[in-house]
């Protein structure tokens, strides 16, 4: 059977295909963010840092997608503290919380009692186990995001642009940089579904850094966007046709559109 | 008033408040000092810069010329003494400082063009929810860039702008805002000759309408525009421009200048 005329019939492919769709939409927007701002090192440290939270849930018997979200905007705000002032041991301390966040979270699903949590599908994402209630939640967490885009962009902008200048203007620099953080978590939290915390990193990177050549924020949010859509898209097809991975066919082909983009821009 | 302004030039201290009435120095700096740990980086700086002025403040590195900024635009609390900036506390008044940093510190892949970074000129200060720039916020992008020879450019990206071109760019988004002081940081500095006598010029002309300190070691500038040089290491001397000395400078960077008269084309060693 075609990959379209599964599409048609199987609801588990429906929901990947959503799933795909509304990661892209916040990884394309937020992932810009990441890129210009540079602090793609941090959002990693939220993804990883996002597995205590979902050991934690698993350890209590709550769902883990709420758990995840909860370690991964403490995680946001935590390493947000620890980086307020610039300091020269920061990139340490970013990489010690990386690492402590992924041991308590493989601590505490090794020591959650009877029930055997997927723990390959953290890591690695299952688009295709994508439920319904996961759907609900992945939209959600997209309107929060682009919500919180769209009313702030132009302070954002200008912020991320030139951070001493909208500090001039009178901007809450310091929140904006918090909520840029908060963000990236919503965003992570959204894309480990698809793709798995380890491969977050690339998918709020690669599409990004891919759209850099156009004309304003916007227009690469934009390009990011449709670039992280085609690559989830053809991740998906690659993971129905061939059986590939899907997260890791995901990440090669955003990859190879980095790359082809890099070339064309020399 | 202006004569009258310059004609106390070489005698200003702040005991000279009457004829300053006429209008509202632009900054004061009363006995100011900023000492970083023992380190005494800026000792007790006296100087006023008038409501018509045009300063360059000169130094070597090291000599506190960033500090000193950031004190005057309130980021750094002096540790001893103040400064009034447009007649109020730094931190409350330095949203009308048109503020323009040095044009080699970004990033040129950005992907922003010359009239979107201009507009951020425009941005209110806090967090404005929903706000997006009116019609009145592009008239004023408009009129900054047409005031700075720039208003061609304006849909260029800024990776394709040269250093002159840039450092316009940067001026006419301070100018966006409507300020009512302009601070320049090093706005000469590796721009070719012509864009350099280009930004001479337009520095004088704002200067009709608004007091501008810039920090350069710009020579011409100096001897172009300048009506008074603040000469700053780690203690402040003022000396009216046309007074300046080789000496002085000499004095002040511990080895000879090289003056660089770009009018006869000969460089001459002071």
């Amino acid at each position: 059977m075609s990959f379209l005329a599964a599409l048609l019939q199987q609801t588990f492919l429906q929901h990947a295909v959503a799933a795909s769709l509304l990661a892209a939409l916040a990884c394309g927007v937020v992932g810009v963010l990441v890129v210009l701002r540079r602090i793609a090192f941090l959002a990693g440290g939220i993804a990883h840092g996002a597995l205590a939270g979902m050991g934690a849930a698993y350890l209590l018997g709550w769902p883990p997608l709420p758990g995840a979200i909860a370690a991964a905007l403490a995680m946001a705000v935590l390493l947000w503290r620890l980086t307020t002032r610039q300091r020269h041991d920061e990139e340490v301390l970013i990489a010690a919380m990386w690492s402590v966040g992924m041991a308590a979270g493989l601590i505490m699903i090794a020591r959650s009692a009877g029930e055997n949590p997927d723990l390959m599908s953290y890591l690695f994402g299952n688009i295709l186990m994508v439920g319904r209630d996961q759907l609900l939640w992945m939209a959600g967490l997209d309107l929060l995001t682009l919500g919180i885009v769209a009313a702030f962009y132009p302070a954002i902008a200008t912020t991320v642009f030139d951070e001493e200048y909208a500090r001039l203007r009178g901007l809450p620099v310091e929140a904006i940089r918090l909520l840029l953080l908060l963000l990236v978590a919503l965003t992570v939290v959204l894309l480990i579904q698809v793709v798995g915390l380890i491969l977050v990193i690339a998918l709020l990177t690669l599409p990004a850094a891919a759209a850099l050549s156009s004309r304003s924020m916007l227009a690469m949010m934009w390009r990011a966007a449709l670039i992280a859509g085609a690559a989830c898209l053809g991740g998906l097809w690659l993971a129905y046709a061939q059986d590939w991975p899907a997260g890791a066919s995901m990440v090669l082909l955003t990859a190879a559109v980095y790359l082809v983009a890099s070339l064309r821009r020399r | 008033m202006n004569a009258e302004l310059r004609a106390c030039d070489t005698t200003q201290s702040l005991g000279d408040g009457a004829t300053r009435l006429i209008a509202a120095p632009a900054i004061v700096l009363e006995h100011l000092s900023f000492a970083r740990g023992e380190q005494m980086v800026l000792d007790d700086l006296n100087a006023v810069l008038a409501a018509d002025d045009f300063v360059v403040l000169v130094g070597p590195n090291g000599a506190g010329k960033s500090t000193l900024l950031h004190l005057i635009l309130g980021l750094l609390t002096p540790t001893g003494g103040g400064v009034t900036l447009l007649g109020g506390a730094p931190a409350a008044t330095r949203a009308a400082v048109g503020y323009v940093p040095q044009h080699g510190r970004f990033d040129r892949r950005f992907p922003i063009d010359v009239g979107g970074m201009v507009l951020q000129g425009r941005q209110p200060p806090g967090w404005h929810p929903g706000w997006r720039p009116t019609a009145a916020d592009q008239a004023a992008v408009d009129e900054a860039l047409t005031r700075c020879g720039i208003a061609k450019l304006s849909r260029r990206r800024l990776g394709a702008l040269s250093g002159g071109e840039m450092q316009r760019a940067l001026i006419a988004r301070a100018l966006a805002g409507k300020p009512r002081l302009l601070l320049l940081d090093e706005p000469t500095a590796s721009i070719d000759p012509a864009g350099q006598e280009a930004l001479y010029t337009l520095l004088g002309e704002l200067n009709r309408q608004m007091p501008l300190l810039v920090v350069s070691h710009d020579l011409s500038l100096i001897s172009r525009q300048a009506r008074r040089v603040w000469c700053l290491n780690r203690r402040l001397h003022v000396h009216p421009a046309l007074e300046l000395t080789a000496e002085t400078l000499a004095s002040l960077y511990g080895f000879p200048v090289r003056a660089v008269d770009h009018r006869s084309d000969h460089a001459e060693a002071v």
